[in-house]
């Protein structure tokens, strides 16, 4: 699937976040995105699988603008991206079966939704996607007993299963350790590049983007730094993408509310 | 605010040391057996009467359920109290009390059983399987002798009905039967003929399905502790009612009385004997 | 044949054990759910709800409703001040927080110890005892009017305010406390240095929002005779006057909101130091207006009655047909609180959805506004419609409760799921999940087991309700309580109090031992 952006805008909360942000990637291509913590990375990618919305501008999917297509459709193009999340948004108390086999929700309809809430059909797809992560024996663990770095897997793994033609994938690695990191971006790639799936990948580490992929997009403080095939960007684009960068602390999740004192009355 | 249970405590006693100073009042109640505006309705002039004839200020205190009047008469919160036969053993057992006056009608009263049109029954046997309504579960004659006899039948209502409910009160009974609240019910003969009588019940929605033998009923009874010279003046008052007065007549109709006769605890042995076959009395 | 769930099976049996609770339950208590939509029962509950128009506007009945209006608010007020001279002393006493030996090196007396344990005891037997069973008991005992009701206030709040003090005083920072016993200070001045200044705040705010739940209390006490606006519509339910009941539900829902902002304004206030001092002498002015417009009604009641009937309560009536009717009563009760808590989860689900904001402001404005409705009616006047709607016995039980209960669990449902994070419903949108699939697979998984904590919670309290349900006609072992005490059969209703402590205690063990696994 062709991903396009053209002069795309976006602010969030009243701070503007990404400003005249152009750029395309056809059908089938691979590109990561660098840059510094807090230059827009994240909400770049959300706004490519249309989970946010572009203050002005335009976001091309395929041929069609998600914005201006009826429910159904905009559901039917949405089954067809991938996202994988730096913290992947998975219920503590859900297994990871269960987890992993959502990938495809977007493909089912409501009942069967329904009534795989009471176990997943595909079991053996599922498990063996997992197996392309290394996780085939955490198939029933609830995700709050997996540590950061299982639950980014479980999230690949979810991707994976979805099979999708726009695969997204944000920090992908960032709890791995660098060998099961490189194992997984080349996984990625290598799905993709054999689906024929167009990949847009952010990564922290810039050996790794350079390594898996032939294009690289610099992204700060909101805007396109560079855009240029991996030969081109040499150290001093890089120093000058990264100037004055220090990583913000992440904040944790929140506890779950207690019960209240009393329920009685 | 800590200081409640002494204050409630020098309350009560200021309460007793009312009550045993001087008997200027008489206090009445009766089992509240109808809707509590009826039994007021019904009072007003039997009070205003006695009031007069015993020189005497003449109080009614309205009580929400019988075993309440039967507290308040044996703890002597009462000086009078109309009860029903059940009620008054239950009381005799429970305190002392002396039986003074009832009505005529109340030597030979009767129970009516009823059920909705709708249900279809022709009889209590009909009504097998069916919800049934008692009224007060005190109750002498919308509780205690239809299951005496019901019993003496060998129907016994907790498995020959669906459900067994109390309505509380007679004319509740009625009003539950014509609402379809339940298919059958029983009640006081004498509150079922006022209600037909004054048209108060649709008799194509509600059928009269039988009637109990006869059997003792209520009565006016007084604390045995209460001045045995006023005892003897309020039976009196009572006896002297006479239906060819036009202001006594008054009084009588709203009783549902001919005349006032005299009775006495014996009368009532029946009912007690009644209860402890049926198990109301242990 | 590898990849066959792990849990299926003890999944498969605990559905497995729910049905086998339930569909008993319904046979049991005769509740079929269709019935209620057969067009017989709907053009029956029409005409019951056509009979509510118009409200009765009668000048002698709205004198007579103001009036016992009026004494509802007064009984809980005077109510809760009998709970808070109950439960403060008690709490001072036994509250771990201000021990010795927890405070510093000191070595536990055995003796006093003991004195706390049996004090506790008393405590859960006060609050075990429903307050509608206490205002029942006093009636029978010493007769009319509004004291009984500030009795059973006064003793099952009693409990609850010893206990609920108890903790708060312990979830104080011991610090202050412990540097005193350090000092060698006594426990009084342990408490009144080291806790008080600290913990006033809560203690009101907790103490305000119990007499929000006096109120409810107080307004169905009347159910038994004990006086309030419970008492005019219980006659009114009985005459089946429809115009005087909705009058009185207004009214009374008109009080519950007033209850509510009151209590919400206080609670605000006692944070700051003036406003504690406003709040706490706005309470003392109520309690003595309360006390002065109830004090005539208390005159002809006889404490000295109460230690003699408090006797024929013994021994309990064992003989086997007794135990045999208890059993039965035992189980209808069970089914009842099973059956409505069951409902109510799914009822509570269902409404939580839109309460929660999901459908938009205006769903979510007519969603909270049906809850409050639902949890404002108390089960004791939810079950006295019920049986006007459905007929006696306990399906008007399980009715009840389900709608009560509905109302309690759909607003915290709401709650969990606005907190509940929104990212993992995001991502299922993302990735083309229609809006149910996104619900059931992103966010039911993060709130289901805290659902399920809360109906087991609600459960316990449930079980309560239903033991005297029967009170009004709705089955279960109040109506043969209410049977005991009408024929003075003291030592069978000692019997049936025993089981119904003995029952809510069991499922109290049940929904704790479960509540532990939902929540590990």
């Amino acid at each position: 699937m062709r991903l396009a952006l053209d002069a795309v805008d976006l602010t969030l909360s009243g701070r503007p976040v990404l400003s005249g942000v152009s750029f395309a990637l056809e059908a089938g291509e691979q590109a990561a995105l660098i840059g510094p913590s807090g230059a827009g990375k994240t909400s770049l990618l959300m706004l490519a699988n249309t989970v946010l919305r572009p203050g002005a501008g335009r976001v091309t999917l395929g041929s069609a603008n998600p914005w201006t297509l009826p429910r159904a459709r905009l559901k039917a193009l949405r089954a067809d991206i991938g996202t994988v999340y730096q913290h992947p948004p998975l219920p503590a108390r859900q297994r990871v079966a269960q987890a992993v086999a959502a990938g495809r929700l977007g493909r089912a309809s409501p009942l069967a939704s329904l009534a795989a809430l009471f176990g997943p059909r595909d079991v053996d797809g599922v498990a063996a996607t997992l197996a392309r992560v290394q996780l085939a024996d955490k198939l029933w663990s609830p995700c709050a007993e997996l540590s950061g770095g299982q639950l980014q897997r479980v999230g690949v793994a979810r991707a994976l299963y979805q099979a999708p033609s726009l695969l997204l994938a944000d920090e992908p690695v960032s709890a791995l350790d660098p060998r099961l990191a490189e194992a997984t971006v080349a996984l990625l790639a290598d799905d993709a590049r054999a689906r024929g799936a167009t990949l847009l990948m952010s990564l922290h580490s810039v050996e790794l983007a350079r390594a898996h992929f032939p294009r690289l997009i610099g992204v700060r403080a909101g805007r396109i730094a560079f855009d240029l095939p991996r030969e081109a960007v040499d150290d001093a684009l890089l120093a000058q993408l990264y100037a004055g960068d220090a990583a913000p602390a992440e904040p944790g999740p929140d506890p779950a509310p207690p019960l209240p004192r009393d329920l009685r009355c | 605010m800590k200081k409640l249970a002494p204050a409630l405590a020098a309350l009560s006693l200021a309460a007793t040391a009312g009550t045993a100073l001087a008997q200027d009042v008489l206090r009445v109640s009766a089992i509240p057996d109808e809707a509590p505006t009826e039994l007021q309705r019904k009072f007003a002039p039997l009070g205003a009467y006695l009031g007069k004839e015993l020189g005497m200020k003449v109080e009614f205190v309205p009580v929400s359920d019988y075993a309440s009047v039967v507290t308040a008469l044996t703890s002597d919160k009462i000086d009078m109290a109309w009860l029903g036969g059940f009620t008054y053993v239950q009381a005799k057992e429970r305190g002392r009390v002396v039986p003074l006056v009832q009505r005529e009608e109340d030597a030979r009263f009767t129970s009516k059983f009823i059920a909705s049109a709708a249900s279809g029954a022709r009889s209590l046997k009909d009504l097998k399987g069916k919800t049934f309504a008692f009224g007060s579960a005190s109750s002498t004659s919308g509780h205690l002798m239809p299951r005496y006899f019901m019993q003496k039948q060998g129907i016994k209502p907790e498995s020959h009905f669906k459900t067994v409910a109390y309505s509380g009160a007679h004319d509740a009974t009625v009003a539950w039967v014509a609402s379809g609240k339940v298919d059958g019910g029983v009640l006081n003969a004498s509150v079922w003929d006022k209600l037909v009588e004054g048209g108060k019940v649709d008799t194509d929605k509600v059928k009269l399905i039988g009637t109990t033998p006869a059997y003792y009923d209520y009565n006016w009874t007084v604390r045995a502790n209460l001045d045995a010279k006023l005892q003897k003046k309020i039976a009196a008052a009572f006896l002297k009612l006479d239906a060819q007065k036009p202001q006594d007549k008054e009084i009588l109709e709203l009783q549902r009385a001919t005349r006032f006769i005299p009775t006495r605890p014996a009368n009532y042995q029946g009912i007690e004997t009644a209860a402890r076959e049926a198990g109301l009395l242990k | 044949m590898l990849n066959r769930d792990p849990a299926r099976w003890p999944r498969l049996l605990t559905a497995l054990v729910v049905l086998a609770l339930l569909v008993p339950s319904a046979a049991y208590t005769r509740f079929d759910p269709f019935a209620l939509f057969q067009p017989e029962t709907l053009s029956t509950l029409a005409g019951f709800v056509a009979g509510f128009f118009p409200p009765a506007t009668g000048a002698a009945f709205l004198a007579e409703v103001a009036k016992e209006t009026l004494t509802t608010v007064a009984v809980a007020s005077v109510g809760l001040a009998l709970a808070m001279a109950i439960g403060a002393p008690v709490a001072f006493a036994v509250s771990r927080g201000l021990d010795a030996h927890r405070l510093s090196g000191e070595r536990a007396r055995p003796l006093a110890e003991g004195g706390k344990s049996a004090l506790r005891a008393a405590m859960v037997l006060l609050r075990g005892v429903p307050e509608i069973v206490w205002a029942l008991l006093f009636v029978r005992a010493a007769g009319l009017g509004s004291l009984p009701a500030v009795l059973a206030i006064g003793l099952a709040y009693g409990g609850m305010l010893g206990k609920v003090y108890a903790e708060i005083v312990e979830s104080q920072p011991a610090q202050p406390a412990r540097a005193l016993a350090a000092q060698g200070a006594g426990r009084f001045v342990r408490f009144a240095w080291g806790v008080w200044p600290q913990a006033l705040p809560e203690l009101i705010s907790y103490t305000v929002y119990r007499w929000e739940c006096a109120i409810r209390a107080s307004a169905v006490m009347g159910f038994v005779g004990a006086g309030g606006i419970g008492q005019l519509l219980d006659t009114s339910i009985k005459m089946m006057n429809g115009g005087e009941v909705s009058t009185l539900l207004i009214v009374f829902l008109l009080l519950v909101l007033m209850t509510e902002t009151v209590s919400r304004f206080a609670r605000r206030a006692s944070e700051s130091r003036a406003g504690l001092a406003v709040v706490v002498s706005a309470m003392l002015a109520l309690f003595v207006a309360s006390v002065a417009w109830l004090a005539p009604g208390w005159q002809g009641f006889e404490f000295a009655a109460l230690p003699r009937f408090a006797a024929e309560f013994f021994p309990p009536d064992t003989d086997a047909a007794t135990l045999a009717e208890l059993a039965r009563g035992t189980l209808e009760t069970l089914a009842i609180s099973l059956l409505g808590s069951a409902i109510a989860f799914f009822g509570g689900a269902l409404l939580a959805v839109p309460a929660a904001g999901r459908f938009g402001a205006p769903a979510r404005a007519a969603a909270r506004l049906l809850l409050n409705l639902l949890r404002g009616v108390p089960d004791l006047m939810w079950a006295a419609l019920a049986v006007l709607a459905v007929g006696l016995g306990p399906a008007a039980g399980v009715l009840a409760l389900a709608l009560h209960t509905s109302g309690v669990l759909g607003r915290l449902f709401a709650e969990t799921l606005e907190n509940a994070p929104r990212e993992p419903e995001t991502a299922l949108v993302a990735l083309g999940a229609g809006r149910v699939a996104a619900f059931v697979h992103g966010l039911l998984p993060q709130v289901i087991a805290q659902w399920l904590a809360y109906t087991l919670y609600r459960w316990e309290n449930n079980i309560r309700i239903a033991a005297v349900l029967g009170i009004v006609g709705a089955g279960g072992l109040g109506q043969q309580l209410y049977l005991a005490l009408s024929l003075f059969q003291q030592q069978a209703a000692a019997s049936v109090i025993v089981a119904m402590l003995l029952l809510s205690w069991g499922v109290e063990q049940i929904s704790r031992a479960v509540r532990r696994r939902l929540e590990a």
